[in-house]
């Protein structure tokens, strides 16, 4: 089959590979639909995330037709259409029987190495990186899914892929930052309106948000939020952010601040941004941090951070005092695709959310290196682009 | 069970290692002196022997005839512990335990464990680096219902091995399982030090069994990505 693989930092090749086969009994074979770029990948391509081989087929947003299923999967039948989770929950452990399925003790085959750093181990994710276990990804006409009674989701009737996708990953991971920080009333304040940050917005309606703001410095993303995330818009490459939230907010301050960007986060403070890009790229700290140092900052006295912006491990100077002083608490975590999915697959079939518009850009995977500059220069007016590996109506 | 319980049935060890060294040099001189002076030649060949058997073997017949207690086996047992906390009922982590032919289910190098008749069990297992299977029969030596399980292998053994599991009830987190295997390098000192740089290997190994006891025994699999398509294959080809 043919597959997008990563073969060094911004170095993407489509391949011929051998096609996937069920290796363990709850298994099945997805020939996938569409598979989209997500943000997070960015941090993979562009290098900044270990453990990644020469060889490893990316992308961890997908859905598609059931071709195969292995002899312990009692759910799904070959030609159901299923958008899957991107993150790996075995369904048994602990924490996926608590829905914390982004936690779960046994997807992650190399959990070893992933426990030396982060102290204990979590879930795997497919394609994104062997310290989440290295699965192949989706950006492939084929993809194996483990445990497939927990991870695939029957697309409802008149659901279309385009509707369905972003059910993967970006509307439960948006979904999730509202849901574990916004109580009704609250003025939430959205960094980042990518796909995450714009379903996070959406999301943070649904949860009873009595108003939303959303930060970028890309006109047509602020556009974009202005128009489905009926946000209030500061483009922080024109204004102070701090001072602009304080004035919206009666000198009070968001009650929850969400962080959709994470590690790569640029900042209207040239001074910070250099001092951060540096001390990154030679290695000095893995993660550049403004915005959330700003979320921390901006947010209300006893408010909520809530952070699904995608981090690897140490951040550099953290306003650790503020946080303390100002009784703030911090929400964060991978999403835990499976205790949402469901849900929101009831929200689209009921058309209270659609996060269809999110796909600008629909490709073949011929293009998979195309469409990844395209995503990371945001060129185009490009929000997502997704491939269609194997055309399927 | 501590770093120095006996293991496999070896004299007791009773002389401390200064002590040792003294009987070796005095035994060393008496069997010279036996072997090339002419008075006393018997005397001092067999009181020679004898601090050298001392030496050797760390056992000392008078000591033990005087009732000084053993002291601590100079080539001492190697330990590796594990814990791991698993999302089911004691009883039925128990039951599956006790049944040890469930064992290389999920520890990798144990190939086979066979019951026998009299309570005995035969073990196989395939040690990385060895050219050929390691095998030993082993007893239990302790069960408590629900609670602990423990095993030694019989003389014979070509290493000398016990191990001790213990199971606790951890509420709503299901049950801890606690390991400890002790064994006893082979080859005395010098197998010891080999084992001494081996034991971080063993016992990553063995926290790994332990982890994919729990990966087998909740979801009924072991993860893998092992024959997965990557650009890393041989036929793979850059269009």
């Amino acid at each position: 089959m043919k597959a997008l693989c990563w073969n060094g930092t911004r170095k993407l090749n489509v391949e011929r590979v051998s096609d996937p086969s069920i290796l363990n009994p709850k298994d099945a074979i997805i020939r996938v639909a569409l598979s989209s770029v997500c943000g997070s990948d960015l941090h993979l391509v562009n290098g900044f995330i270990p453990t990644m081989k020469a060889g490893d087929i990316i992308g961890h947003e997908f859905n598609g037709e059931v071709v195969e299923v292995g002899p312990e999967v009692k759910k799904l039948k070959k030609g159901d259409r299923v958008v899957v989770g991107s993150v790996i929950g075995c369904g048994e452990c602990y924490h996926c029987t608590h829905d914390e399925w982004s936690l779960c003790d046994n997807s992650n085959p190399s959990a070893v190495y992933q426990e030396k750093l982060f102290g204990y181990p979590t879930a795997a994710i497919y394609g994104y990186s062997h310290l989440f276990g290295g699965y192949a990804g989706s950006h492939a006409e084929y993809i194996r899914v483990a445990y497939a009674d927990n991870g695939c989701f029957k697309i409802p009737d008149g659901i279309s892929w385009e509707q369905s996708l972003f059910a993967s990953d970006a509307l439960p991971t948006g979904y999730m930052a509202a849901d574990m920080a916004v109580k009704p009333g609250d003025i939430v304040a959205v960094w980042g309106a990518g796909g995450v940050g714009l379903m996070a917005m959406k999301s943070a309606w649904l949860k009873g948000a009595s108003r939303v703001i959303a930060i970028d410095r890309f006109d047509y993303r602020l556009a974009y939020a202005k128009q489905e995330g009926k946000a209030e818009i500061i483009n922080y490459s024109e204004v102070n952010v701090l001072e602009e939230l304080k004035e919206l907010t009666g000198g009070r301050g968001p009650d929850v601040c969400i962080d959709a960007v994470g590690m790569e986060a640029r900042s209207s403070n040239k001074l910070e941004y250099a001092y951060d890009k540096v001390k990154q790229n030679l290695r000095l700290q893995p993660d550049r941090a403004a915005v959330l140092r700003q979320a921390v900052m901006a947010c209300r006295k006893g408010g909520t951070v809530s952070v699904v912006g995608v981090y690897s491990s140490l951040v550099d100077s953290f306003p650790m005092g503020i946080l303390m002083n100002k009784a703030l608490t911090v929400k964060s975590g991978q999403m835990h695709a499976q205790k949402y999915i469901p849900h929101l697959l009831e929200l689209l079939q009921q058309g209270e959310l659609d996060p269809a518009f999110l796909l600008t850009h629909k490709w073949p995977l011929d293009a998979g290196a195309e469409g990844y500059k395209m995503f990371n220069d945001k060129a185009d007016g490009c929000m997502r682009v997704a491939f269609n590996p194997s055309v399927m109506a | 069970m501590n770093e120095n319980s006996s293991v496999g049935h070896k004299p007791a060890v009773n002389v401390s290692n200064t002590e040792r060294i003294i009987s070796a040099v005095a035994a060393g001189y008496l069997l010279y002196s036996a072997a090339t002076g002419n008075k006393a030649r018997l005397l001092k060949a067999g009181s020679g022997a004898f601090l050298l058997y001392r030496a050797l073997s760390g056992n000392c017949p008078l000591y033990s005839a005087l009732g000084k207690a053993p002291k601590p086996d100079p080539v001492k047992n190697i330990n590796v512990r594990a814990v791991v906390t698993v999302n089911k009922p004691k009883d039925e982590v128990y039951t599956f335990w006790r049944n040890l032919e469930n064992i290389p289910l999920f520890m990798k190098h144990i190939k086979s464990v066979t019951t026998m008749d009299n309570g005995h069990s035969h073990w196989e297992a395939d040690i990385p680096g060895m050219s050929s299977l390691l095998s030993w029969d082993a007893e239990i030596v302790k069960e408590e219902e629900c609670t602990l399980l423990s095993w030694n292998s019989l003389p014979g053994a070509a290493i000398d091995n016990a191990g001790k599991v213990t199971f606790a009830d951890a509420g709503e987190n299901g049950t801890e399982v606690s390991i400890i295997i002790t064994y006893r390098a082979p080859f005395g000192p010098a197998g010891e030090s080999v084992a001494r740089l081996l034991n971080p290997l063993f016992k990553n190994m063995v926290k790994e069994d332990l982890r994919n006891f729990r990966r087998y025994f909740e979801t009924g699999e072991i993860p893998t990505t092992k024959g997965q398509p990557s650009g890393r294959e041989e036929t793979a080809t850059i269009l």
